[in-house]
């Protein structure tokens, strides 16, 4: 299956755009090596061409062919493994193509007995048991399975051992051998550049160079300029060549082989060979070194966000407090203004903002209109069901005095990271420390969970597209179905658990106990205007509970 | 530094104990650099945990600088001397930035505020991360993160780091970064395991262990490992292209005292 991209452009959020009029044709049957550093642009190219995701402005038009399906197999593949066996694994791609449950077997038999997972030894294996190397065959197992016409491989052999890459470009020939398309995304070049119909390097969001690898080879600064290396067969072919040793640049290592066999090298007379064989001991300098920005003991930051901790700590218990006593309407839109107001000056940005209480203002509204339902007596109906206008006016208060005080943790958290955090919140929680409640850990754990949320967010949002990758295009735009939410819980759940696990490995081995006292790298400071803030906050919580009782 | 006799461990699979490494016995000097390699799934991983004292051995002997490992006093002892720098840098940062991600096994030691700042900015610019002291951990490139584990692992005064495949998610620029870095620390007298599945690693190394299914198949110099060993045939590796160029000129009788390991080697001999 042919794919034709046109001007192309992509970028996430409001950030730098990460593709750049990107314009590609890539013929059917053909394998295109795609290769770039990391952030050029790769991963999400691919995701285009999948037809994954929409690019911002362009095209990606495929081919007519049969079969019309494409297939994405992602770097990670603890990212796209759901079910509980290595069969169910496959049999889901099947049944969101609408293949007959009959003709299933075989064609997951087939699918994988082709990325080298015997069916009859791995069938009925968990996928998260097994090897990082078998897991990532599977995903080629998954994506086999449904016959795909064009084929795309985001960085297939790493981290695999020599003898399951071999096994991988294998396959991939064979699987050119039979008419698929395919693109891999690939840093190895090594294994990948001499088996290339074509090449496509990025840099910078930007297509480099477009062509077949001959010329790649001829002239390394194309690669170079990219940031990428040639292969180590290519830099000898190379040199040889200059030197008459060799009659022509070789395309890959068996011809260099081959070339020198052909014509042997003059055997030098008498001795004088001293090759080095200690390691590279090239004392290369490090990429920076510069002159350090001097990091203050607490990070200046535009605002009120780098008020002292506690201050804020202060202000959300006050302003917590305040709000649980209000029970009229007008102290509670004062409040919302305040709120409002405080999270306009934060410094963060709309997008974050949003995301964050995107979720919570469907689930608020809903509860407000569950409170409000009153079957006797309703003062509105709207067909079966009736309101009252005083259960919604009710229901209404608590419900905003409820995103109020959640408005309040996000602001506390969004303000205030890391070890500034961790100091505020041992300082607050400090007088616990007398109940017997290790305040170190409880710090410690608050703080790195508060800090791998963006994490976990970014895992599911891989673990959706894993899946969205699966459906057939057919299914692709529609919502999320009960069943499928179940599916991406249970990776997610482990992925959050060996990751936990690590990172409590990594805390250890740093000398972490909380039984021993500890030094502090940032010290709290009270400064003038943190004293000034305090009594800002005071004096706002005050006229918010004098308005409260009056009103 | 580390010397392990008849050394063996096994999981738990429900009922079953699964072997994962089978009689190993190797003996690691001070100051050294040993690759180790083998398939994926062999024990490399597990053995090298063992080293650190995250697992306790089963069978056999293991003491690290002088301390027994089977008792759990000297484990944690030790923890702080054999530092491990993992695959994932996501899983190895605590700190919210580079400047408090070092500053954490420093507070962990006790070092005074005072002393502090200058440790931290000398650490942070060993490793080529002074401009970065206060930016998001999660704004920096792969390879700035595995620096910035090699910092925090040097914040503990190790005498070895263990590097567990912790090149393999970086593009080109990123490995050779982290290689040359670790190679100037050994220059300078740190023990280095480096564990990794890439020949030319290995190539560069003055010695390499090969594991395969929990046993140590090869301990060694690489040239006996490439050239006479008959292991690459065996585990179906692709040697370095200097090797099997070295291979062929062997072959076509060339006088080759030292057989050519790498692209520099091979140089040297054309």
């Amino acid at each position: 299956m042919s794919v034709r991209a046109e001007h192309l452009y992509y970028q996430y959020g409001t950030g730098r755009p990460v593709l750049r009029d990107v314009s590609l044709h890539i013929p059917g049957g053909t394998l295109t090596v795609l290769c770039g550093m990391t952030g050029s642009g790769k991963s999400t190219l691919l995701r285009l061409m999948a037809g994954l995701t929409e690019p911002a402005a362009g095209t990606v038009t495929r081919g007519a062919a049969s079969p019309d399906t494409a297939a994405l197999v992602f770097q990670q593949p603890e990212t796209q493994i759901f079910t509980g066996s290595v069969q169910q694994e496959v049999e889901y791609g099947l049944r969101q193509h609408h293949v007959p449950k009959d003709q299933r077997k075989d064609l997951i038999a087939a699918a994988l007995d082709q990325a080298g997972l015997p069916y009859g030894t791995f069938a009925e294996r968990s996928p998260f048991l097994l090897s990082g190397g078998e897991q990532r065959r599977l995903c080629i197992a998954c994506a086999l399975a449904v016959s795909p016409g064009l084929l795309l491989l985001d960085e297939p052999t790493a981290g695999l051992d020599p003898q399951a890459a071999q096994a991988l470009l294998q396959l991939i020939q064979e699987l050119r051998g039979s008419g698929v398309t395919l693109i891999v995304s690939t840093h190895d070049l090594d294994s990948f550049l001499h088996l290339a119909d074509k090449v496509v390097v990025m840099k910078q969001g930007a297509v480099h160079y477009d062509g077949p690898a001959a010329p790649l080879l001829a002239d390394f600064r194309l690669l170079e300029a990219a940031g990428l290396a040639p292969p180590a067969w290519a830099r000898i072919g190379q040199r040889l060549t200059q030197r008459g040793l060799l009659e022509r640049m070789p395309g890959h290592i068996g011809e260099l082989l081959a070339g020198l066999a052909a014509q042997p090298l003059p055997v030098p007379a008498g001795e004088g060979l001293r090759p080095a064989s200690a390691p590279a001991a090239a004392a290369v300098p490090l990429p920076d070194t510069a002159a350090a920005p001097e990091p203050p003991d607490t990070p200046a930051m535009p605002g009120w966000r780098g008020l002292d901790p506690r201050v804020k700590w202060l202000g959300m218990a006050l302003g917590s407090l305040t709000l649980l006593g209000m029970k009229t309407l007008l102290p509670l839109l004062l409040a919302a203004a305040l709120v409002a107001l405080l999270l306009l000056s934060a410094g963060i940005s709309r997008r974050r903002v949003l995301r964050f209480f995107r979720p919570f203002l469907l689930m608020f509204l809903f509860i407000w209109a569950v409170s409000g339902l009153e079957w006797r007596a309703p003062d509105v109906a709207w067909g079966p069901l009736g309101f009252s206008m005083e259960a919604l006016k009710r229901g209404g208060l608590s419900v905003l005095k409820f995103l109020l005080l959640l408005s309040l943790g996000f602001l506390f958290t969004e303000t205030t990271t890391g070890a500034p955090l961790r100091e505020g919140l041992e300082w607050a929680i400090a007088p616990l420390r007398k109940l017997g409640i290790r305040t170190r850990s409880w710090s410690l754990a608050v703080t790195v969970t508060l800090q791998f949320v963006p994490w976990i967010l970014d895992r599911l949002a891989r673990l959706q597209l894993a899946l969205k990758s699966r459906s057939g295009s057919g299914r692709r735009r529609g919502r999320w179905s009960p069943r499928q939410i179940a599916m991406l819980m249970v990776p997610l759940l482990i992925m959050v658990i060996g990751m936990g696990d690590e990172l409590s490995t990594a805390v250890e081995s740093r000398g972490y106990d909380p039984d021993k006292p500890r030094s502090a790298a940032i010290q709290l400071q009270w400064r003038s205007r943190d004293t000034a803030a305090l009594l800002a906050v005071l004096l706002a919580a005050a006229s918010l509970w004098w308005c409260s009782r009056i009103a | 530094m580390i010397r392990a006799e008849h050394l063996s461990l096994s999981h738990r699979d429900g009922q079953r104990r699964l072997p994962v490494l089978k009689d190993i016995s190797i003996h690691i000097g001070r100051g050294e650099w040993l690759a180790l390699t083998g398939p994926n799934g062999c024990g490399k991983s597990s053995l090298v945990r063992t080293f650190n004292g995250l697992n306790l051995p089963e069978r056999g002997s293991l003491s690290v600088a002088g301390l027994d490992m089977r008792s759990p006093g000297n484990r944690s002892a030790v923890k702080r001397r054999i530092q491990l720098v993992f695959q994932n840098p996501e899983a190895q940062t605590v700190g919210a930035t580079p400047y408090e991600d070092v500053a954490f096994g420093l507070e962990n030691r006790g070092v005074p505020h005072g002393e502090m700042k200058r440790r931290i900015d000398g650490i942070l610019a060993q490793v080529g991360l002074s401009h970065k002291a206060g930016d998001a951990v999660s704004s920096l490139s792969g390879g700035e993160r595995q620096r910035l584990a090699v910092a925090c692992c040097l914040a503990l005064e190790p005498e070895m780091l263990i590097f567990d495949e912790a090149t393999s998610m970086l593009d080109p620029a990123g490995r050779s970064g982290i290689l040359q870095f670790a190679r100037q620390l050994w220059l300078g007298g740190m023990g280095v395991l480096w564990v990794t599945q890439r020949m030319d690693e290995l190539a560069e190394s003055p010695r390499i262990a090969v594991m395969q299914s929990g046993r140590l198949l090869y301990d060694g110099d690489p040239r006996t490992l490439f050239y006479s060993s008959g292991l690459p045939g065996q585990l179906a590796w692709e040697p370095p292209a200097a090797v099997q160029i070295g291979r062929l000129l062997q072959a076509q009788g060339w006088p080759l005292h030292l057989l050519p390991l790498t692209e520099r080697d091979l140089e040297d001999i054309l």
